[in-house]
């Protein structure tokens, strides 16, 4: 699923009730990986696929940066002198 | 080092590490606790840091700079929030003149010893996607961009040879 769908056009994708789909997508509006509008008495379910993904790359960039700064730490406690410079 | 756990959390906007190292508890804690330790380990290589304030206390600041291949610093800060040696640290990780207005993050550490390794536990946590943003192009996290560097250099190595 990717863009926007209503509450009911989900379920009829699905072997499920209406009520079952609204359940399952209130779990995922909660994790903030969807999010819900209304239109008159259609309820909008658009997913942040975009958001999470950069949200993600952005993460790995900082994890990039602290493997360096750990792997540079595990450098400095293997020095026998206990890391002082000689 | 060995890096046993990670954890990219995109809607908590939280980064999760967990390392081991073969020491003491209270050795590894000399890495964030000793000045002239922790600028040997901050930046990279050629954004060797110094360290200019180091009160390691809750409200204490820590601040530093780095310099680059051209002479440029580039000035940072932690502000302490809480510490408890040799178990754990937690600071906002701010950039440039600490007065200014640019995001900053929160990063917790957490070391536990067993018999024969430390564990650490290193927390990053982001209050926006726009501050991530931020935080990526001021330069400030220098080290990333330069380790995608190092690596092409790398790579552009092993693939001449």
């Amino acid at each position: 699923m990717n863009g926007t769908l209503s509450v009911s056009g989900l379920a009829r994708l699905y072997p499920m009730s209406t009520t079952a789909v609204q359940k399952h997508v209130a779990v995922l509006e909660e994790a903030g990986l969807v999010h819900l509008t209304r239109r008159g008495r259609q309820q909008l379910v658009q997913t942040e696929i975009d958001t999470i993904a950069e949200a993600h790359a952005m993460l790995a960039e900082f994890e990039r940066l602290w493997r360096g700064r750990l792997d540079r730490i595990g450098d400095v406690l293997a020095e026998p002198a206990g890391g002082d410079r000689p | 080092m060995t890096v046993i756990a990670v954890d990219r959390d995109p809607v908590a906007l939280t980064l999760t590490i967990v390392a081991e190292f073969d020491a003491r508890a209270e050795r590894v804690w000399q890495v964030w606790a000793d000045p002239r330790q922790l600028e040997r380990w901050w930046g990279p290589p050629t954004y060797p840091a110094t360290v200019v304030d180091h009160d390691l206390t809750a409200g204490g600041r820590v601040t530093y700079y780095m310099t680059g291949p051209d002479g440029e610093k580039l000035h940072g800060w932690w502000q302490i929030i809480s510490v408890d040696p040799p178990r754990s640290l937690e600071f906002e990780d701010g950039c440039g003149p600490p007065n200014e207005e640019l995001p900053t993050y929160s990063v917790g550490v957490r070391l536990i010893e067993t018999p024969e390794k430390t564990t650490m536990t290193l927390t990053c946590r982001f209050a926006s996607i726009a501050d991530m943003e931020q935080l990526l192009a001021t330069g400030k996290e220098e080290g990333m961009r330069l380790a995608v560097g190092q690596i092409d250099g790398i790579l552009a190595t092993a693939i001449g040879s």
